[in-house]
């Protein structure tokens, strides 16, 4: 995980490089160059959403487009994260402009993980307090969250052991956190 | 918390089912806590075949657009520099251009010689005194290549012989005198006469030098006196002039030897009617409805096989002029199906088109390219491809108010309107296409128990007609 770990940083930085010698020059050739090093990803995500090569395809050139336009406006931290929230939410109008939102993918929407500033002092307490909401939660949802958080299982095993689906795993473990959070910010305000 | 290369690779070997438990979980667990990464594997999960030809395509569209753009990079001030230059070269333009109204001023020329040119009784010495005009000016050599054209102003001596008899050498030589003397009493506005003329004169020959517009607007002067070209009488002889020195810079006018102006063919320009000689065209006149309800169609266009067109007006409609030779005219218009009929010497000419609800692919314009959409809405397939038979509908709602008239009054006990017989007669219509139930014998005042029941009735008919307008009834 380290090498990936440290991969990952050089490429951050390669990108923070690209974006201020952009800001510099105006040469849109970097800015392409700093995007084409996201493409591929920008394209899945969007292909995530718009289930369509084409659409997706138009989706990637239409964030080039609002990339130029706010790439000069928006203090950017961290390009690929600012970039991966521009093309979920292009994704997302596209959707709410074709008016095909299938319910299903409601579902399997992914909450961006918000920062839980685990108090170091009181990990104890908040360790204790996760294990009460845990034991409230769905039997479901409880034994995959278990089986995945805890026991460390993927997938696949996951399924091997409990018998649910793999489409049903997913929703568990991700109704579960959701319950999981809930429940600890409600008992935190305490 | 960006998803690299190695990343899609990795994702690319889960979803092939190569990685083992552990690293499966690894994964998992940081798609768990990274959206975009999560993401990304259902997106390629859902793409199920590697994408990455597209993904090349995308990166060599962005690379062109990119560089299509380099023009964008030219820094401001290039600009700013060319909106500068263009506007000093303007400001130069402008002051120079200025400055030639006081070279024209001839005031002081002509006063200075006045005198002496009173006494003498030869008009060319007078106008010798004055600068002698330059040989190269195109409406003298026009005039020059044609010896016995008596517009020719040489203003050597030589000219006086041209000018014609006594008589009016004489008026001429006492009109430069009289006008000269004008000038005299009072210089300043003299001078304005004369630059009056010369700025007229300037506006004429504006691309000559100043010294040859001074000179010009003495020919002109000269002119005055001296040319008996075919013209109308004084007033046009700068118009003469003007039209020598347009001699070939305008197409249409030419100088014969003799000095007469004829115009050659008018330019042919399309639809001007007025231009078009009405021996070689004729006028068509007409009108464009619709076919099926008869109105007129507001803005259909006409275009004759020479390609004269026009548009019928608020009425629907046209008048065309076209060449006696055409024999072939078309109507068209949006939404409807283009017409084309044989004049065979008509001249009035009556088009009924027919609605034409031919479909429209939606064509997606995309910065970098277009595509056409096929999508068949299906509203549009039940309402606007639907002929609706208009007597039928009519009739129809025409019964149904009908007898909603008589339940009204038989309800209310109002005044009766309508009769037993009309009522049944407007049931027993309805009766005949839907079958519902209902009695269409009246006799007695009373078709329906209560306005309720009719009401009921009446939701079905509606029903009914909205199901089965399409289907050509009758």
């Amino acid at each position: 995980m380290t090498l990936f770990g440290s991969r990952k940083k050089t490429e951050a930085g390669d990108d923070n490089a690209l974006l201020a010698r952009y800001r510099e020059t105006g040469d849109l050739a970097l800015l392409a160059q700093l995007f084409q090093n996201h493409s591929h990803t920008i394209y899945y995500v969007c292909y995530r959403y718009l289930q369509d090569a084409d659409k997706s395809k138009d989706a990637v050139m239409q964030i080039f487009e609002e990339l130029v336009q706010k790439v000069h406006k928006h203090d950017i931290s961290n390009f690929g994260s600012w970039l991966y929230t521009l093309s979920r939410n292009y994704c997302l109008m596209q959707l709410r402009a074709d008016k095909k939102m299938p319910s299903s993918t409601l579902d399997n929407f992914m909450e961006l993980p918000v920062d839980l500033h685990l108090d170091n002092d009181n990990k104890e307490e908040q360790l204790s307090l996760m294990e009460r909401c845990l034991q409230k939660l769905a039997e479901a949802q409880k034994q995959t969250v278990e089986l995945f958080f805890l026991k460390e299982k993927c997938y696949k095993e996951i399924t091997e052991i409990t018998g649910f689906t793999l489409n049903e795993v997913k929703s568990y473990i991700q109704n579960g956190k959701r319950n999981l959070k809930i429940c600890m910010e409600k008992n935190s305000e305490r | 918390m960006s998803v690299s290369k190695a990343d899609i690779q990795q994702i690319r070997r889960y979803l092939n089912g190569e990685l083992d438990a552990r690293a499966m979980y690894e994964l998992e667990l940081r798609a768990q806590n990274n959206a975009d990464l999560m993401d990304v594997m259902l997106g390629m999960e859902a793409a199920q075949t590697n994408h990455q030809p597209q993904i090349d395509e995308l990166n060599e569209l962005i690379a062109h657009r990119a560089a299509k753009d380099k023009r964008r990079v030219v820094p401001m001030y290039r600009t700013w520099a060319a909106a500068a230059s263009v506007l000093l070269l303007l400001g130069i333009g402008g002051w120079w251009l200025s400055r030639e109204t006081p070279k024209t001023q001839l005031a002081d020329n002509i006063t200075l010689t006045a005198p002496v040119d009173v006494t003498k009784t030869d008009t060319a010495p007078t106008i010798a005194k004055i600068p002698k005009p330059v040989d190269d000016r195109p409406q003298l050599r026009a005039a020059e290549s044609a010896p016995a054209t008596p517009s020719e102003v040489k203003i050597d001596p030589p000219s006086p012989a041209d000018i014609k008899p006594d008589a009016s050498a004489k008026a001429s030589r006492a009109l430069p005198a009289d006008l000269i003397e004008s000038i005299k009493i009072d210089s300043n506005a003299g001078a304005l006469a004369k630059n009056s003329i010369s700025d007229k004169e300037k506006a004429l020959a504006y691309n000559y030098s100043s010294a040859v517009q001074q000179k010009a607007a003495h020919s002109v002067f000269g002119a005055r006196t001296n040319q008996t070209v075919n013209t109308k009488d004084t007033g046009d002889h700068r118009v003469a002039n003007v039209e020598q020195m347009l001699q070939g810079k305008l197409a249409g006018i030419a100088v014969q030897p003799d000095g007469a102006i004829i115009a050659r063919a008018p330019v042919k320009i399309r639809g001007l009617s007025n231009v078009k000689d009405s021996a070689a065209y004729k006028t068509l006149t007409g009108t464009i409805i619709d076919a099926k309800t008869g109105d007129p169609l507001i803005g259909a266009s006409v275009v004759s096989a020479s390609g004269n067109g026009t548009q019928a007006d608020i009425n629907g409609k046209f008048t065309l002029t076209v060449p006696k030779a055409d024999n072939d005219l078309t109507a068209m218009c949006i939404g409807y199906s283009t017409q084309k009929i044989a004049l065979n010497n008509r001249t009035d000419i009556k088009f009924a088109l027919d609605g034409n609800n031919a479909s429209l692919s939606e064509v997606v314009v995309v910065g970098y390219g277009s595509r056409k959409k096929n999508r068949t809405s299906a509203a549009a397939a039940a309402t606007i491809g639907c002929q609706e038979n208009a007597k039928f509908k009519t009739r129809f709602f025409d019964y149904i108010a009908l007898v909603e008239k008589y339940t009204t009054e038989q309800t209310s006990g109002a005044k009766r309107t309508v009769t037993d017989k009309q009522v049944s007669k407007a049931l027993k219509f309805i009766a005949q296409h839907i079958a519902v139930a209902v009695d269409t014998n009246i006799k007695n005042g009373t078709a329906y128990a209560d306005f309720e029941a009719f009401k009921n009735d009446k939701a079905e008919w509606l029903k009914w007609y909205e199901a089965n307008k399409c289907k050509n009834l009758n």
